[in-house]
Protein backbone atom coordinates (compact mmCIF):
# COMPACT_ATOMS: atom_id res chain seq x y z
CA UNK A 1 0.00 0.00 0.00
CA UNK A 2 2.56 1.95 1.12
CA UNK A 3 4.83 1.55 -2.12
CA UNK A 4 1.69 2.28 -3.93
CA UNK A 5 1.27 5.32 -2.89
CA UNK A 6 4.68 6.94 -2.29
CA UNK A 7 6.32 5.34 -5.28
CA UNK A 8 5.43 7.43 -8.48
CA UNK A 9 5.31 10.57 -6.40
CA UNK A 10 8.81 9.73 -5.22
CA UNK A 11 9.70 9.61 -8.97
CA UNK A 12 7.66 12.97 -9.82
CA UNK A 13 9.51 14.84 -6.80
CA UNK A 14 12.97 13.23 -7.70
CA UNK A 15 12.31 14.28 -11.69
CA UNK A 16 11.72 17.69 -10.69
CA UNK A 17 14.16 17.53 -8.31
CA UNK A 18 17.19 17.16 -10.96
CA UNK A 19 15.27 18.80 -13.64
CA UNK A 20 15.86 21.97 -10.82
CA UNK A 21 18.89 20.91 -9.96
CA UNK A 22 20.60 20.85 -13.90
CA UNK A 23 18.70 23.93 -14.39
CA UNK A 24 20.12 25.64 -11.83
CA UNK A 25 23.57 24.74 -12.57
CA UNK A 26 22.94 25.93 -16.42
CA UNK A 27 21.64 29.09 -14.87
CA UNK A 28 24.96 30.14 -12.53
CA UNK A 29 26.99 29.48 -15.41
CA UNK A 30 24.90 31.73 -17.22
CA UNK A 31 25.04 34.49 -15.02
CA UNK A 32 28.75 34.17 -13.86
CA UNK A 33 30.59 32.95 -16.56
CA UNK A 34 28.64 33.85 -19.47
CA UNK A 35 27.18 37.09 -19.32
CA UNK A 36 28.12 38.05 -23.36
CA UNK A 37 25.60 37.60 -25.82
CA UNK A 38 27.72 34.53 -28.06
CA UNK A 39 27.53 32.09 -25.20
CA UNK A 40 25.01 33.92 -23.31
CA UNK A 41 22.81 33.92 -24.85
CA UNK A 42 22.80 29.98 -25.87
CA UNK A 43 22.65 29.18 -22.26
CA UNK A 44 19.32 31.26 -21.79
CA UNK A 45 18.22 30.10 -24.76
CA UNK A 46 18.50 26.26 -22.72
CA UNK A 47 17.28 27.82 -19.80
CA UNK A 48 14.32 29.68 -21.06
CA UNK A 49 13.04 26.44 -23.65
CA UNK A 50 13.16 24.14 -20.95
CA UNK A 51 11.41 26.36 -18.38
CA UNK A 52 8.49 27.07 -20.52
CA UNK A 53 8.48 23.47 -21.42
CA UNK A 54 7.87 22.28 -18.05
CA UNK A 55 4.75 24.39 -17.75
CA UNK A 56 2.85 22.30 -20.42
CA UNK A 57 4.94 18.84 -19.55
CA UNK A 58 5.59 17.62 -16.52
CA UNK A 59 9.12 17.24 -15.13
CA UNK A 60 9.07 13.41 -14.89
CA UNK A 61 7.12 13.33 -18.85
CA UNK A 62 9.92 15.05 -20.36
CA UNK A 63 11.99 12.45 -21.04
CA UNK A 64 9.44 10.10 -22.74
CA UNK A 65 7.48 12.85 -24.34
CA UNK A 66 10.90 13.67 -26.55
CA UNK A 67 11.13 10.36 -27.52
CA UNK A 68 7.15 10.04 -28.11
CA UNK A 69 5.40 13.10 -28.89
CA UNK A 70 5.39 15.43 -31.91
CA UNK A 71 2.99 18.13 -29.82
CA UNK A 72 6.09 17.95 -27.31
CA UNK A 73 8.27 19.09 -30.16
CA UNK A 74 6.10 21.23 -32.37
CA UNK A 75 5.71 23.32 -28.49
CA UNK A 76 9.32 23.11 -28.50
CA UNK A 77 10.16 24.57 -31.55
CA UNK A 78 7.72 27.45 -31.59
CA UNK A 79 9.36 28.46 -27.59
CA UNK A 80 12.82 28.30 -29.68
CA UNK A 81 12.38 30.46 -31.88
CA UNK A 82 10.06 33.02 -29.18
CA UNK A 83 12.95 32.25 -26.67
CA UNK A 84 15.27 33.40 -29.27
CA UNK A 85 13.57 36.87 -29.78
CA UNK A 86 13.42 37.57 -26.14
CA UNK A 87 16.97 36.93 -25.84
CA UNK A 88 17.63 38.89 -28.35
CA UNK A 89 15.46 42.06 -26.99
CA UNK A 90 16.79 41.51 -23.31
CA UNK A 91 20.74 41.07 -24.27
CA UNK A 92 20.46 44.30 -26.75
CA UNK A 93 18.66 46.38 -23.90
CA UNK A 94 21.77 45.33 -21.75
CA UNK A 95 24.02 46.07 -24.08
CA UNK A 96 22.48 50.38 -24.02
CA UNK A 97 21.95 50.38 -20.76
CA UNK A 98 25.74 49.15 -19.59
CA UNK A 99 27.70 51.97 -18.51
CA UNK A 100 31.18 51.11 -18.39
CA UNK A 101 31.73 50.44 -22.10
CA UNK A 102 33.37 52.89 -24.88
CA UNK A 103 30.95 53.50 -27.92
CA UNK A 104 32.44 51.00 -30.02
CA UNK A 105 32.11 48.36 -27.43
CA UNK A 106 27.92 49.05 -26.80
CA UNK A 107 27.77 49.47 -30.95
CA UNK A 108 29.34 45.95 -30.68
CA UNK A 109 27.29 44.41 -28.00
CA UNK A 110 24.14 45.64 -29.35
CA UNK A 111 24.74 43.86 -32.88
CA UNK A 112 25.76 40.54 -31.09
CA UNK A 113 22.37 41.01 -29.11
CA UNK A 114 20.93 39.45 -32.29
CA UNK A 115 23.11 36.36 -31.90
CA UNK A 116 20.17 34.48 -29.41
CA UNK A 117 17.61 35.03 -32.20
CA UNK A 118 20.19 33.03 -34.59
CA UNK A 119 20.60 29.85 -32.02
CA UNK A 120 16.70 30.03 -31.27
CA UNK A 121 15.73 29.96 -35.11
CA UNK A 122 18.50 26.88 -35.56
CA UNK A 123 17.00 25.15 -32.42
CA UNK A 124 12.85 25.49 -33.76
CA UNK A 125 14.26 23.80 -37.02
CA UNK A 126 16.22 20.72 -35.51
CA UNK A 127 12.98 20.37 -33.19
CA UNK A 128 10.65 21.14 -35.91
CA UNK A 129 12.32 18.42 -38.01
CA UNK A 130 11.92 16.30 -34.77
CA UNK A 131 8.34 16.49 -34.85
CA UNK A 132 8.13 16.43 -38.42
CA UNK A 133 9.91 12.72 -38.18
CA UNK A 134 7.71 12.05 -35.54
CA UNK A 135 4.21 13.05 -37.37
CA UNK A 136 5.51 10.76 -40.46
CA UNK A 137 6.18 7.85 -38.64
CA UNK A 138 2.50 8.51 -36.85
CA UNK A 139 3.59 8.10 -33.61
CA UNK A 140 0.49 8.98 -31.24
CA UNK A 141 1.02 10.52 -28.00
CA UNK A 142 0.57 8.20 -25.02
CA UNK A 143 -2.39 7.58 -23.41
CA UNK A 144 -0.78 8.82 -20.33
CA UNK A 145 0.14 12.34 -22.10
CA UNK A 146 -3.16 13.30 -22.43
CA UNK A 147 -3.83 13.87 -18.62
CA UNK A 148 -3.01 17.53 -17.77
CA UNK A 149 0.22 18.67 -15.96
CA UNK A 150 0.18 19.25 -12.61
CA UNK A 151 -0.03 22.48 -10.99
CA UNK A 152 3.34 22.54 -9.67
CA UNK A 153 5.19 21.32 -12.29
CA UNK A 154 3.09 24.26 -14.12
CA UNK A 155 4.12 26.85 -11.18
CA UNK A 156 7.67 25.79 -11.23
CA UNK A 157 7.94 26.37 -15.03
CA UNK A 158 6.66 29.79 -14.46
CA UNK A 159 8.69 30.80 -11.62
CA UNK A 160 12.37 29.23 -13.48
CA UNK A 161 11.15 31.41 -16.49
CA UNK A 162 10.84 34.37 -14.18
CA UNK A 163 13.60 33.94 -12.32
CA UNK A 164 15.68 33.54 -15.78
CA UNK A 165 14.36 37.03 -17.03
CA UNK A 166 14.60 39.04 -13.90
CA UNK A 167 18.13 37.68 -13.05
CA UNK A 168 19.17 38.70 -16.79
CA UNK A 169 17.60 41.84 -16.55
CA UNK A 170 18.61 43.29 -13.25
CA UNK A 171 22.64 42.11 -12.60
CA UNK A 172 24.83 43.76 -15.68
CA UNK A 173 27.10 41.59 -18.17
CA UNK A 174 30.14 42.72 -15.78
CA UNK A 175 28.38 43.22 -12.38
CA UNK A 176 29.21 46.92 -12.59
CA UNK A 177 26.56 50.06 -12.50
CA UNK A 178 23.87 50.43 -15.29
CA UNK A 179 23.70 53.68 -17.36
CA UNK A 180 20.23 52.87 -16.87
CA UNK A 181 18.06 49.99 -15.56
CA UNK A 182 16.83 47.75 -18.19
CA UNK A 183 13.36 47.94 -16.64
CA UNK A 184 13.33 51.37 -17.31
CA UNK A 185 13.02 50.76 -20.99
CA UNK A 186 11.30 47.29 -20.65
CA UNK A 187 8.50 48.19 -18.53
CA UNK A 188 7.21 51.38 -19.88
CA UNK A 189 4.04 51.27 -18.03
CA UNK A 190 1.79 53.00 -20.77
CA UNK A 191 3.01 50.37 -23.30
CA UNK A 192 1.74 47.76 -20.24
CA UNK A 193 -1.46 48.92 -20.24
CA UNK A 194 -2.03 49.27 -24.43
CA UNK A 195 -1.03 45.10 -24.60
CA UNK A 196 -3.06 44.33 -21.97
CA UNK A 197 -6.08 45.97 -22.75
CA UNK A 198 -5.47 45.38 -26.43
CA UNK A 199 -5.86 41.75 -25.54
CA UNK A 200 -8.08 41.50 -23.46
CA UNK A 201 -10.75 43.88 -25.40
CA UNK A 202 -9.78 40.68 -28.67
CA UNK A 203 -10.28 37.78 -26.37
CA UNK A 204 -13.44 39.70 -25.86
CA UNK A 205 -14.79 40.13 -28.91
CA UNK A 206 -13.17 36.80 -29.97
CA UNK A 207 -16.53 35.30 -27.79
CA UNK A 208 -16.26 32.51 -25.49
CA UNK A 209 -16.11 29.62 -28.13
CA UNK A 210 -12.47 30.89 -29.65
CA UNK A 211 -11.03 32.81 -26.05
CA UNK A 212 -9.08 30.14 -24.95
CA UNK A 213 -7.47 29.67 -28.38
CA UNK A 214 -6.16 32.51 -29.20
CA UNK A 215 -4.10 33.79 -26.56
CA UNK A 216 -1.14 33.49 -28.80
CA UNK A 217 -2.25 35.91 -31.35
CA UNK A 218 -4.58 38.43 -29.54
CA UNK A 219 -1.02 39.15 -27.74
CA UNK A 220 1.03 39.50 -31.25
CA UNK A 221 -1.62 41.89 -32.22
CA UNK A 222 -1.17 43.45 -28.87
CA UNK A 223 2.21 43.96 -29.31
CA UNK A 224 2.14 45.17 -32.71
CA UNK A 225 0.07 47.63 -32.09
CA UNK A 226 1.83 49.13 -29.00
CA UNK A 227 4.96 48.90 -30.73
CA UNK A 228 3.54 50.39 -33.90
CA UNK A 229 1.82 53.39 -31.93
CA UNK A 230 5.46 53.73 -30.18
CA UNK A 231 7.28 54.28 -33.69
CA UNK A 232 5.29 56.84 -34.57
CA UNK A 233 5.90 58.01 -31.20
CA UNK A 234 9.53 57.64 -32.14
CA UNK A 235 8.95 59.52 -36.00
CA UNK A 236 7.41 62.68 -34.04
CA UNK A 237 10.20 62.96 -31.88
CA UNK A 238 12.71 62.87 -34.34
CA UNK A 239 10.27 65.48 -36.67
CA UNK A 240 10.36 67.66 -33.28
CA UNK A 241 14.05 67.43 -32.16
CA UNK A 242 12.22 66.49 -29.17
CA UNK A 243 14.77 63.87 -27.20
CA UNK A 244 12.42 62.53 -24.44
CA UNK A 245 9.60 61.95 -26.77
CA UNK A 246 12.00 59.78 -28.54
CA UNK A 247 13.09 58.23 -25.67
CA UNK A 248 9.30 57.17 -24.57
CA UNK A 249 8.53 55.65 -28.21
CA UNK A 250 11.80 53.42 -28.26
CA UNK A 251 10.56 52.55 -24.94
CA UNK A 252 7.06 51.84 -25.94
CA UNK A 253 8.43 49.66 -29.03
CA UNK A 254 10.58 47.29 -27.09
CA UNK A 255 8.81 47.25 -23.92
CA UNK A 256 5.36 46.11 -26.02
CA UNK A 257 7.70 43.25 -27.71
CA UNK A 258 8.89 42.00 -24.30
CA UNK A 259 5.24 41.79 -22.49
CA UNK A 260 4.07 40.45 -25.42
CA UNK A 261 6.33 37.86 -25.44
CA UNK A 262 6.71 37.32 -21.82
CA UNK A 263 3.08 36.66 -21.87
CA UNK A 264 3.02 34.01 -24.76
CA UNK A 265 5.22 32.36 -23.54
CA UNK A 266 4.44 32.35 -19.79
CA UNK A 267 0.52 32.01 -20.19
CA UNK A 268 -0.66 31.66 -23.94
CA UNK A 269 1.85 29.14 -25.05
CA UNK A 270 1.11 26.65 -22.16
CA UNK A 271 -2.20 26.88 -22.43
CA UNK A 272 -2.16 26.38 -26.01
CA UNK A 273 -0.01 22.97 -25.33
CA UNK A 274 -2.26 21.84 -22.88
CA UNK A 275 -4.90 22.35 -25.37
CA UNK A 276 -3.48 20.05 -27.83
CA UNK A 277 -2.70 17.73 -25.59
CA UNK A 278 -6.13 16.87 -24.91
CA UNK A 279 -6.32 16.25 -28.52
CA UNK A 280 -7.66 19.99 -29.38
CA UNK A 281 -7.11 20.78 -33.37
CA UNK A 282 -3.86 23.30 -34.33
CA UNK A 283 -5.31 26.79 -34.77
CA UNK A 284 -3.51 28.56 -38.03
CA UNK A 285 -3.79 32.33 -36.35
CA UNK A 286 -1.86 31.24 -33.50
CA UNK A 287 0.41 29.74 -36.05
CA UNK A 288 1.18 32.53 -38.22
CA UNK A 289 1.69 34.89 -34.88
CA UNK A 290 4.27 32.72 -33.11
CA UNK A 291 6.19 33.14 -36.84
CA UNK A 292 5.62 36.58 -37.07
CA UNK A 293 5.79 38.26 -34.17
CA UNK A 294 9.02 37.54 -33.13
CA UNK A 295 10.49 38.53 -36.85
CA UNK A 296 8.40 42.12 -35.94
CA UNK A 297 10.28 42.60 -32.48
CA UNK A 298 13.54 41.82 -34.22
CA UNK A 299 12.55 44.15 -36.85
CA UNK A 300 11.83 46.80 -33.98
CA UNK A 301 15.01 45.82 -32.68
CA UNK A 302 17.05 46.96 -35.92
CA UNK A 303 14.97 50.10 -36.21
CA UNK A 304 15.51 50.64 -32.29
CA UNK A 305 19.33 50.30 -32.48
CA UNK A 306 19.62 52.52 -35.81
CA UNK A 307 17.61 55.66 -34.30
CA UNK A 308 19.52 55.48 -31.34
CA UNK A 309 22.38 55.88 -33.07
CA UNK A 310 21.23 58.57 -35.29
CA UNK A 311 22.67 61.86 -33.81
CA UNK A 312 20.06 64.37 -32.97
CA UNK A 313 20.15 67.35 -30.94
CA UNK A 314 18.63 67.50 -27.78
CA UNK A 315 15.45 69.88 -27.04
CA UNK A 316 14.60 69.41 -23.56
CA UNK B 1 -43.32 -1.28 -33.42
CA UNK B 2 -47.00 -0.11 -33.10
CA UNK B 3 -49.09 -0.60 -36.23
CA UNK B 4 -52.69 2.14 -37.08
CA UNK B 5 -55.78 0.44 -36.38
CA UNK B 6 -56.19 -0.55 -40.03
CA UNK B 7 -53.35 -2.78 -40.13
CA UNK B 8 -51.42 -0.94 -42.72
CA UNK B 9 -47.94 -0.53 -41.42
CA UNK B 10 -46.50 3.47 -40.77
CA UNK B 11 -43.65 3.59 -43.93
CA UNK B 12 -42.00 5.83 -40.45
CA UNK B 13 -41.94 2.78 -38.59
CA UNK B 14 -40.63 0.77 -41.37
CA UNK B 15 -37.33 3.02 -41.84
CA UNK B 16 -37.04 3.04 -37.98
CA UNK B 17 -36.57 -0.97 -38.14
CA UNK B 18 -35.04 -0.76 -41.28
CA UNK B 19 -32.25 2.16 -40.17
CA UNK B 20 -31.89 0.21 -36.69
CA UNK B 21 -31.12 -3.15 -38.40
CA UNK B 22 -28.36 -1.21 -40.70
CA UNK B 23 -26.82 0.84 -38.08
CA UNK B 24 -26.53 -2.03 -35.56
CA UNK B 25 -24.29 -1.13 -32.47
CA UNK B 26 -21.35 -3.75 -33.43
CA UNK B 27 -18.65 -1.43 -32.51
CA UNK B 28 -15.63 -3.34 -30.47
CA UNK B 29 -15.81 -4.24 -26.50
CA UNK B 30 -13.11 -1.93 -26.63
CA UNK B 31 -13.66 0.58 -28.30
CA UNK B 32 -16.76 1.45 -26.96
CA UNK B 33 -15.44 1.23 -23.39
CA UNK B 34 -12.56 4.16 -24.73
CA UNK B 35 -15.63 6.21 -25.99
CA UNK B 36 -17.15 5.66 -22.51
CA UNK B 37 -13.91 6.48 -20.55
CA UNK B 38 -13.51 9.63 -22.80
CA UNK B 39 -17.79 10.40 -22.20
CA UNK B 40 -16.30 9.90 -18.29
CA UNK B 41 -14.23 12.63 -18.14
CA UNK B 42 -15.86 14.94 -20.57
CA UNK B 43 -18.73 14.84 -17.43
CA UNK B 44 -16.04 14.63 -15.24
CA UNK B 45 -13.98 17.84 -16.79
CA UNK B 46 -17.81 19.51 -16.98
CA UNK B 47 -18.69 18.99 -13.37
CA UNK B 48 -15.05 19.85 -11.99
CA UNK B 49 -16.33 23.48 -14.09
CA UNK B 50 -19.43 23.97 -12.36
CA UNK B 51 -17.55 23.44 -8.75
CA UNK B 52 -14.94 25.60 -9.82
CA UNK B 53 -17.15 28.15 -10.55
CA UNK B 54 -19.33 28.44 -7.46
CA UNK B 55 -23.09 28.47 -6.92
CA UNK B 56 -24.48 28.34 -10.38
CA UNK B 57 -27.38 31.17 -9.97
CA UNK B 58 -24.68 33.57 -8.22
CA UNK B 59 -22.33 32.73 -11.36
CA UNK B 60 -25.37 33.39 -13.77
CA UNK B 61 -25.63 36.69 -12.05
CA UNK B 62 -21.93 38.11 -11.93
CA UNK B 63 -21.31 36.73 -15.11
CA UNK B 64 -23.19 38.82 -17.48
CA UNK B 65 -22.47 42.56 -16.36
CA UNK B 66 -18.55 40.95 -15.41
CA UNK B 67 -17.92 40.65 -18.94
CA UNK B 68 -19.19 44.07 -19.68
CA UNK B 69 -17.07 45.36 -17.00
CA UNK B 70 -13.87 43.58 -18.21
CA UNK B 71 -14.22 44.92 -21.82
CA UNK B 72 -14.88 48.08 -20.48
CA UNK B 73 -12.05 48.04 -18.46
CA UNK B 74 -9.64 47.01 -21.21
CA UNK B 75 -10.80 49.83 -23.62
CA UNK B 76 -10.31 52.00 -20.64
CA UNK B 77 -6.69 50.48 -20.35
CA UNK B 78 -6.09 50.76 -24.11
CA UNK B 79 -7.06 54.26 -24.98
CA UNK B 80 -5.07 55.68 -21.40
CA UNK B 81 -2.11 53.51 -22.48
CA UNK B 82 -2.04 55.29 -26.07
CA UNK B 83 -3.19 58.07 -24.24
CA UNK B 84 0.17 58.60 -22.03
CA UNK B 85 2.46 57.07 -24.22
CA UNK B 86 3.99 60.19 -25.20
CA UNK B 87 4.62 60.76 -21.46
CA UNK B 88 8.28 60.87 -20.82
CA UNK B 89 10.40 57.72 -20.19
CA UNK B 90 12.91 57.56 -17.87
CA UNK B 91 15.59 60.30 -17.51
CA UNK B 92 18.43 57.75 -17.48
CA UNK B 93 17.28 56.54 -20.55
CA UNK B 94 17.36 59.77 -22.25
CA UNK B 95 20.50 59.99 -20.65
CA UNK B 96 22.06 57.49 -22.18
CA UNK B 97 20.16 57.47 -25.00
CA UNK B 98 21.93 61.36 -25.70
CA UNK B 99 25.13 60.15 -24.74
CA UNK B 100 25.18 58.13 -27.50
CA UNK B 101 24.06 60.35 -29.70
CA UNK B 102 26.74 63.24 -28.42
CA UNK B 103 29.50 60.85 -28.91
CA UNK B 104 28.69 59.44 -32.53
CA UNK B 105 27.86 62.98 -33.56
CA UNK B 106 31.35 64.28 -31.92
CA UNK B 107 33.26 61.50 -33.43
CA UNK B 108 31.68 61.72 -37.21
CA UNK B 109 32.00 65.51 -36.77
CA UNK B 110 35.68 65.20 -36.17
CA UNK B 111 36.28 62.83 -38.66
CA UNK B 112 34.66 64.33 -41.57
CA UNK B 113 37.01 67.29 -41.03
CA UNK B 114 40.02 67.48 -43.65
CA UNK B 115 42.50 68.65 -41.41
CA UNK B 116 43.16 69.72 -37.58
CA UNK B 117 45.66 72.46 -36.18
CA UNK B 118 45.91 72.16 -32.46
CA UNK B 119 48.68 73.49 -30.13
CA UNK B 120 49.70 71.71 -27.32
CA UNK B 121 47.86 68.25 -27.87
CA UNK B 122 49.58 65.06 -27.55
CA UNK B 123 50.92 63.83 -30.53
CA UNK B 124 49.35 60.55 -31.03
CA UNK B 125 45.58 62.55 -31.08
CA UNK B 126 47.35 65.49 -33.67
CA UNK B 127 44.97 64.06 -36.75
CA UNK B 128 41.29 64.06 -37.15
CA UNK B 129 40.84 60.18 -37.50
CA UNK B 130 43.26 59.47 -34.37
CA UNK B 131 40.97 61.74 -32.27
CA UNK B 132 37.78 59.94 -33.68
CA UNK B 133 38.81 56.70 -33.48
CA UNK B 134 39.85 57.65 -29.68
CA UNK B 135 36.51 59.10 -29.15
CA UNK B 136 34.37 55.87 -30.48
CA UNK B 137 36.72 53.42 -29.45
CA UNK B 138 38.73 54.06 -26.24
CA UNK B 139 36.82 56.82 -24.50
CA UNK B 140 33.85 56.70 -22.43
CA UNK B 141 31.16 59.80 -22.61
CA UNK B 142 30.62 60.83 -18.94
CA UNK B 143 28.57 63.86 -19.16
CA UNK B 144 27.85 67.00 -21.40
CA UNK B 145 27.00 70.15 -20.63
CA UNK B 146 25.38 72.78 -22.26
CA UNK B 147 26.50 76.58 -21.72
CA UNK B 148 24.28 80.02 -21.83
CA UNK B 149 26.91 81.04 -24.30
CA UNK B 150 25.84 78.33 -26.99
CA UNK B 151 29.38 75.91 -26.25
CA UNK B 152 28.98 72.42 -25.04
CA UNK B 153 31.58 70.89 -23.21
CA UNK B 154 32.07 66.61 -23.52
CA UNK B 155 33.97 65.16 -20.57
CA UNK B 156 35.33 61.75 -21.80
CA UNK B 157 36.79 58.84 -19.21
CA UNK B 158 39.62 57.62 -21.17
CA UNK B 159 39.79 53.71 -20.85
CA UNK B 160 43.34 53.31 -20.96
CA UNK B 161 44.75 55.99 -18.79
CA UNK B 162 43.89 57.55 -15.63
CA UNK B 163 42.63 60.81 -17.46
CA UNK B 164 39.47 62.67 -18.32
CA UNK B 165 39.26 64.81 -21.57
CA UNK B 166 37.00 67.92 -21.92
CA UNK B 167 36.04 68.46 -25.77
CA UNK B 168 34.46 72.20 -26.22
CA UNK B 169 32.38 72.90 -29.08
CA UNK B 170 30.19 75.97 -30.13
CA UNK B 171 27.46 73.64 -31.29
CA UNK B 172 27.50 69.69 -31.09
CA UNK B 173 27.77 68.97 -34.62
CA UNK B 174 30.94 70.54 -35.05
CA UNK B 175 34.48 69.29 -33.62
CA UNK B 176 35.54 70.91 -30.54
CA UNK B 177 37.68 74.36 -30.18
CA UNK B 178 39.61 73.35 -27.45
CA UNK B 179 40.49 69.63 -25.65
CA UNK B 180 41.61 69.99 -22.15
CA UNK B 181 42.96 67.00 -19.99
CA UNK B 182 42.78 66.31 -16.99
CA UNK B 183 45.03 64.03 -15.11
CA UNK B 184 42.80 62.33 -12.36
CA UNK B 185 44.37 62.13 -8.44
CA UNK B 186 45.68 58.71 -8.51
CA UNK B 187 47.00 59.01 -11.71
CA UNK B 188 51.24 58.45 -10.48
CA UNK B 189 52.12 55.81 -12.52
CA UNK B 190 53.79 58.14 -15.25
CA UNK B 191 55.13 61.54 -16.30
CA UNK B 192 53.12 61.55 -19.12
CA UNK B 193 49.98 60.51 -17.75
CA UNK B 194 50.10 63.50 -15.43
CA UNK B 195 50.68 65.87 -17.10
CA UNK B 196 47.28 68.00 -18.09
CA UNK B 197 47.02 70.50 -20.78
CA UNK B 198 44.86 72.86 -22.68
CA UNK B 199 45.07 72.82 -26.87
CA UNK B 200 43.06 75.04 -28.94
CA UNK B 201 42.10 73.81 -32.02
CA UNK B 202 41.25 75.09 -35.25
CA UNK B 203 39.43 73.00 -38.24
CA UNK B 204 39.22 72.28 -41.70
CA UNK B 205 36.09 71.34 -42.85
CA UNK B 206 35.32 69.81 -46.36
CA UNK B 207 32.56 71.91 -48.01
CA UNK B 208 28.79 70.56 -47.96
CA UNK B 209 27.74 68.04 -50.28
CA UNK B 210 30.09 65.21 -49.19
CA UNK B 211 28.62 62.22 -49.19
CA UNK B 212 27.77 60.94 -45.55
CA UNK B 213 28.65 57.28 -46.21
CA UNK B 214 32.51 59.30 -46.25
CA UNK B 215 31.91 60.53 -42.74
CA UNK B 216 30.62 56.95 -41.68
CA UNK B 217 33.50 54.63 -42.77
CA UNK B 218 36.26 57.25 -42.54
CA UNK B 219 38.96 57.98 -45.40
Amino acid sequence: MTSMTTGPGASTALARASFVALWAIVLVAFAFLAPSAPVGGFLFELLGVTAVSLMAFAAHELRRAARTSAIFWEGAARNAWMVGALAALLFFVRALGDSSREMAQVARDTALAFLPAVYGLALAGLCAVRALRLRTAGAEAPREETAGVSPSDHWLGAALFVVLVVWTVVRSPLGGAWRFAPWEMLLHWPAVLVVAGAAVLVAMIAGAELRGRIGVAALALAGALASLGGLVLVLLGFADQNLPRVVSGLSSILTACFVALAGMLAIANPIEDRRMRQGGSPFPINRTAWILFPVATLFFLVIVLVLAMTPMRQQM
Amino acid sequence: MTHPPNGTPDPKDEIEVLLRETLRDDLPAEVEARLERRVQKFMASRADFRRRSGPGLLTSILWAPSRRLVAAAASLLLACGFGLQARTGADGVAESLSDVSATVSLSRAIRAASSMTCKGLDAELASPAALADRIYRRWVLVRSRAHADGTVVHEFRAQDERALYQLVSTDTSRPPSEIRKIPLANATRNEGTRRGYVATCTWEVPPAGTPGIVFMMGR
